[in-house]
């Protein structure tokens, strides 16, 4: 057994790390940028090129397309790395569904030439439009339709909640194609240019911004040339792309949980109380040896999952488990790290307070906790 | 042109505070470190690969060797520099409780006079052992000019002269020399229009930034394939001993870590005085 990290991947590591610590993150407290303001989108265009240009951006899209060809151990290091800096910039850095995803991959020569190639430089953004206002975990149940009407595709329906909405440049939408047949060869998914949707309201959440948006489609007229790959089977495609998706939470998760014990630690040694550092306290420790514990449990998870995904087995179980495992420890370091802080824990000026808001929105998206738990019990019921 | 550049891996500076000392003192145990190219020597190889680029057009228009004496293991630092663009590398191999500046020096001419530069470039000092020797003592066994702390340098005939401003700490020197010659810089090399080269237009500016280039990942790949040299001391003829042998290493002081918040500068200043005694 190895656990070393190849030399490249060591060097492209250090290479991130160092770019994130020595220019996002002084550039974060110039431009004042936190996690409860959206990142300007001057600033952000300019770290995705810079971003691309350095090979961080698409290090996981195959070169064929432009990207690194980079697998999925690699991608987790940088996700963990971005989480242990605390710096929002480094999130923009290797984009969510604002930026190039595998999923991209089925697009036919054209879709890429003109969709695929700008994001994947850094210089537009897209989105991903799944959910619905009737339609979240049962993604099947979508409600919007795509008809066929002469040589274009016509397409009604809501999509909301959706990420980098209000400025993505196209987004690729799931729109049902034949009722009878739904998730089995009954939805396709369309590639939709900025305007040819509206964008309705625009919601705020428990931390952060104005981030996620409705999507409204009343009779969008979509030419054929923007179905992405067969007729009714862009879901089942799409699907098969989410695992990494959720692996990456994972992997970010861990990097915040030890970013967060980090500040903990170095809290809980120089905070004195009845004459002693914290630190000195049995029940201070423990805190900190179940954090420590459970960081250790989540990244061992994750490192070998992406293992497993790169020796191209299939890990669809094995995602779940990281990205439910993952983002709930995160959750319990995060409270555990703000109470080692006291008072101070809950302030707006101290770190903590911001991600214990932040991080909680890792058990919902990408598949709730319900529903990986879903997936794997499905899986060991199976057997 | 063609341009000799020694790097040498050293514990992350940012991670000082993971040193220690052996407890019987004879040594610094780099068990558990972290490693990282000198500053210095990120600097002067990124001053070495703007004199030998057109920065404009992002070409290589010249050649960077790295040459690295020390342990089997600073092949990885030779490789970063290969990615940020240097050609080829070489190791001398030696192990780091060998080695002091005479004996790096004399490896370093040894391979200078093999590879036959038109310059040296180099950091003025390592951020671990702090000596600031290494290039005058090579420059010396050379017989090459040394011009110290460059903080610009300009060359228009390919590297037969340079002009040089030295960052001193009363004022700036300019000085005029021919090559061959070694030359140690100081961080102001990063200023965005520090290094002229006659090839990238004169008008071009490099971006601010608070170290050398950053290896790109296509870097990193092309890097996998340029060829890294392995030498030994014996091999190269060099049989200098250590002229400085080290008695004793102990730790600093422990900070108090305690944090004292003032009203005004006024008082700031005072305390300063009166109480932390450093004014
Ligand atoms: C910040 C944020 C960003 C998002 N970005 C995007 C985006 O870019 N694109 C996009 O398409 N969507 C996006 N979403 C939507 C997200 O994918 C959904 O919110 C998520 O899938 C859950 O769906 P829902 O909200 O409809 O909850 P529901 O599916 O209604 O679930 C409600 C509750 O029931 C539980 N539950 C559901 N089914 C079961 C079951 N079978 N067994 C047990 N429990 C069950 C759930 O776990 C949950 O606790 C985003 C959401 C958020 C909050």
């Amino acid at each position: 057994m190895d656990f070393e990290l190849n030399e490249e991947t060591r060097l492209f590591r250090d290479q991130f790390r160092q770019w994130v610590e020595r220019d996002l993150l002084p550039l974060e407290e110039k431009e004042g940028i936190h996690q409860d303001a959206p990142v300007p989108e001057a600033i952000a265009k300019r770290v995705r090129m810079q971003s691309a240009d350095l090979g961080f951006y698409a290090h996981h899209m195959p070169e064929e397309v432009g990207g690194g060809g980079l697998g999925q151990v690699v991608s987790v290091v940088l996700r963990e790395v971005a989480g242990q800096t605390g710096s929002v910039l480094a999130d923009v850095a290797l984009a969510g569904p604002e930026g190039p995803s595998p999923m991209h991959v089925v697009f036919n020569a054209a879709q890429r030439e003109k969709y695929l190639a700008p994001v994947i430089r850094g210089e537009q953004t897209c989105c991903f439009m799944l959910s619905e206002p009737g339609a979240g975990s049962d993604a099947q149940n979508i409600a919007t339709r795509a008809e066929k009407r002469g040589d274009v595709w016509v397409l009604n329906g809501t999509k909301h909640f959706i990420t980098n909405g209000p400025h993505a440049d196209w987004g690729v939408v799931f729109a049902t194609t034949d009722p009878s047949k739904r998730a089995r060869g009954g939805i396709s998914g369309f590639i939709v240019e900025r305007d040819q949707y509206a964008i309705g309201r625009v919601h705020h959440g428990m931390a952060g911004f104005e981030g996620q948006a409705e999507i409204v489609f009343e009779d969008v007229e979509v030419p054929e040339a923007q179905l992405i790959g067969k007729e009714g089977w862009g879901f089942a495609q799409a699907m098969g792309f989410l695992g990494n998706g959720r692996l990456n939470i994972a992997a970010g998760a861990v990097g915040v949980a030890q970013y967060l014990l980090d500040l903990g630690v170095e809290y809980a040694k120089e905070r004195q109380t009845f004459g002693k550092p914290i630190a000195e306290r049995q029940g201070i420790q423990w805190m900190i040896a179940d954090s420590a514990t459970e960081i250790y449990a989540a990244r061992n998870m994750v490192y070998h999952c992406a293992w497993l995904v790169d020796q191209g087995r299939d890990a669809t179980k094995e995602m779940s488990m990281c990205k439910l495992y993952a983002t709930e420890m995160v959750g319990r370091v995060v409270d555990r790290m703000l109470q080692i802080h006291g008072g101070m824990g809950w302030m707006r000026e101290c770190k903590t307070e911001a991600f214990y808001r932040s991080l909680r929105v890792l058990r919902i998206v990408e598949g709730t906790s319900e529903i990986q738990r879903m997936m794997i019990a499905r899986a060991e019921l199976a057997r | 042109m063609k341009i000799l550049v020694p790097i040498k891996r050293v514990a992350d500076p940012d991670n000082a505070n993971k040193v220690k000392v052996s407890a019987d003192g004879t040594q610094v145990t780099t068990e558990g470190l972290e490693w990282k190219m000198n500053p210095f020597d990120e600097w002067a190889l990124e001053a070495a690969l703007r004199l030998t680029e057109d920065g404009a057009a992002k070409s290589r228009v010249g050649e960077v060797v790295l040459v690295s004496v020390g342990p089997k293991e600073a092949v990885a630092t030779v490789r970063e520099g290969l990615a940020k663009g240097a050609e080829r590398g070489v190791i001398v191999e030696g192990n780091d409780n060998d080695l002091d500046s005479n004996v790096i020096a004399a490896a370093l001419a040894a391979v200078a006079k093999k590879e036959s530069p038109d310059l040296i470039v180099m950091g003025k000092q390592t951020v671990d052992g702090d000596s600031n020797v290494a290039g005058t003592v090579l420059a010396d066994k050379l017989g090459w000019p040394i011009i110290n702390y460059a903080m610009r340098i300009e060359t228009s005939d390919d590297g037969k002269t340079f002009a040089i401003k030295r960052d001193l700490d009363v004022g700036v020197a300019s000085v005029k020399v021919t090559g061959p010659v070694v030359i140690t810089v100081s961080d102001s090399i990063l200023h965005p229009e520090s290094v002229k080269n006659g090839v990238t237009p004169a008008d071009f500016k490099y971006p601010e930034a608070e170290g050398g280039r950053y290896a790109s990942l296509k870097g990193i790949m092309q890097a996998k394939k340029k060829p890294i040299a392995e030498q030994t001391l014996s091999g190269l003829g060099v049989d200098a001993k250590r002229t400085v042998t080290y008695k004793k290493f102990e730790l600093p002081p422990a900070r108090s870590g305690q944090t004292t918040f003032v009203e005004s500068v006024e008082e700031l200043v005072e305390k300063l005085r009166t109480e932390a005694k450093v004014l």
